[in-house]
């Protein structure tokens, strides 16, 4: 049974996009990231335009992080402070972001720069996180630990009350910029970015990581939907709901699995899949394509 | 008196050509295509009367637009968007039926002047002939660009049937439908009909909404993920 996607101007069949969504969901719940980094490439592969994906993407996320913010709010584990400032960095790295779509379509550029940013992301995070998980079996020492990561002294030093850190503002606005870069330009929330950012630079208690991470995600990604609206208009409200849907039943079946895995193993997978989804993007652009014309709408 | 006879023969030449195009009738069905919710493509079928002898040539053509043909070039590793060709007043949809191959029983001029075949289409013919030949290849890789899959099917009683197939990713707009009677390598009747593909309900409703307040839609978009999330989050609660 096909679907008509209004803005993507085309029918997709529905329980692909369902079955991607819950595929995407399961990732979701086996390793706690949004997944996004999964599902635009594989949105692309089927079909839908890369603005359109990246678009629609950031859409759907608005409701996955809407259910986890809710979660760990009730728990009180979210740094509200911590979540809007990183917040104010992620708008204008996604104002700066959507302007750069908008440039990218026009020169139709917009696919091969989508792609070359997520193989360079997923290609490194795949890779250290395989590299990771393989010495954590060898030798324990070589673990991260929180507050790990130095960082150098700035001005505008502010108390964050609910973690009981003190730190530079300017830290969390710009990792907050470069979430909402990878937001605007790859649909991609950042999770897999933000959790260790805030464990292992800010220091942060890892009890409160996950549900600031998904209110900073809930805020950018919303922020996101308008620019795209407003700049490209390439935001499929009946893509991101089917995904929405597909990727909450998802989510259910992934938790329960990840209960069953050890964590080392989960984080092997996870490694190896976001390796070879870098890896097949690298090999579509570096080799010589068979229909060596594209063809773009004016 | 040769005057004479040369207006009769005048009289009979227009009447003549006035029931060969009377004999040329075209109607549609559907009477018109929506588009919206659950579409997986659609068929539509030109129907009249044409004369018994000579061939048919059935046009859908769709409203035009520009589009860029960029040609893929290898820099350092990878092979990205290189130089590129405008092409514009262009159909976004063709798709052709003909009882026997154009070229054969039409002069490449009269398929020109009539926008008859794909390679008629083109105002730019300055040489970019691979653009042209690639827009070709890729929109019909699309599904855009086609031969109808069986030719027009005409009857001894003359009357005639033109399938379409209409694929689910068809653009919207006005589109024209034209049945062309070729005898003897002239075009004797032809008859053009107008139609409109539009996108109904709440693909309509979307599209109208994106283009005339995007910042609105853009709260409907957030509201309604907002809304299946909370419900995923009541009814499936994360743990």
């Amino acid at each position: 049974m096909d679907i008509y996607l209004p803005i993507a101007g085309i029918s997709v069949n529905l329980l692909e996009l369902l079955g991607l969504g819950a595929l995407v969901g399961i990732v979701s719940g086996m390793f706690g990231v949004g997944g996004g980094f999964v599902m635009t490439p594989l949105l692309i592969f089927m079909g839908i335009p890369p603005a359109v994906a990246v678009a629609s993407q950031a859409n759907q996320m608005v409701g996955t992080s809407l259910s986890g913010t809710l979660a760990y709010l009730q728990r009180g584990e979210v740094d509200m402070k911590m979540g809007f400032t990183l917040f104010l960095g992620g708008m204008a790295g996604t104002t700066l972001g959507g302007f750069g779509m908008m440039v990218l379509r026009r020169t139709g550029d917009a696919s091969a720069v989508i792609n070359f940013l997520l193989i360079l992301l997923l290609g490194s995070i795949g890779g250290f996180m395989l590299f990771e998980s393989l010495s954590r079996n060898k030798n324990a020492s070589t673990v991260l630990k929180t507050g790990d990561w130095k960082l150098p002294p700035l001005p505008f030093i502010s108390y964050f009350p609910e973690s009981h850190l003190s730190m530079s503002l300017l830290v969390p606005t710009a990792v907050g910029f470069f979430s909402g870069l990878l937001v605007a330009l790859l649909g991609v929330g950042g999770s897999f970015f933000l959790v260790p950012v805030m464990i292992y630079a800010f220091g942060m208690n890892p009890l409160l990581v996950n549900g600031t991470s998904f209110l900073t995600i809930l805020l950018t990604t919303s922020f996101s939907t308008v620019l795209h609206a407003i700049l490209n208009k390439t935001v499929d409200p009946v893509l991101a709901l089917v995904l929405l849907l597909g990727s909450l039943l998802g989510t259910q079946l992934g938790t329960r699995m990840a209960l069953r895995l050890p964590h080392e193993i989960s984080r092997f997978i996870m490694g190896a899949m976001l390796s070879f989804i870098a890896l097949t993007l690298a090999y579509q652009l570096m080799h010589e394509p068979e229909e060596l014309f594209t063809l773009m709408n004016l | 008196m040769m005057l004479r006879w040369f207006f009769s023969f005048l009289l009979f030449c227009c009447f003549a050509a006035s029931l060969s195009a009377a004999t040329l009738t075209a109607d549609v069905a559907p009477k018109q295509l929506s588009i919206g919710g659950i579409f997986g493509g659609a068929s539509l079928t030109v129907f009249g009367r044409s004369p018994t002898e000579g061939d048919l040539i059935g046009l859908l053509q769709g409203p035009e637009g520009s589009f860029v043909v960029h040609k893929k070039e290898k820099q350092l590793v990878f092979w990205i968007n290189g130089p590129s060709k405008k092409l514009s007043s262009v159909p976004r949809f063709y798709q052709i039926a003909a009882t026997t191959h154009p070229d054969t029983i039409l002069d490449a001029d009269k398929q020109t002047e009539h926008r008859i075949g794909m390679n008629s289409l083109f105002v730019e013919n300055d040489g970019t002939n691979k653009y042209t030949d690639a827009f070709v290849r890729l929109k019909t890789k699309m599904g855009h660009y086609a031969v109808t899959q069986a030719p027009p099917e005409k009857r001894d009683d003359g009357s005639y049937r033109i399938d379409f197939t209409i694929p689910s990713n068809i653009p919207t707009g006005e589109y024209t439908i034209r049945v062309f009677h070729i005898e003897n390598n002239n075009i004797t009747a032809s008859i053009e009909k107008n139609y409109t593909i539009a996108e109904t309900g709440f693909a309509q409703g979307i599209g109208e909404l994106i283009r005339g307040n995007s910042l609105l839609f853009s709260f409907f978009a957030i509201a309604s993920a907002l809304v299946l999330g909370l419900l995923g989050a009541m009814l499936m609660p994360r743990r």
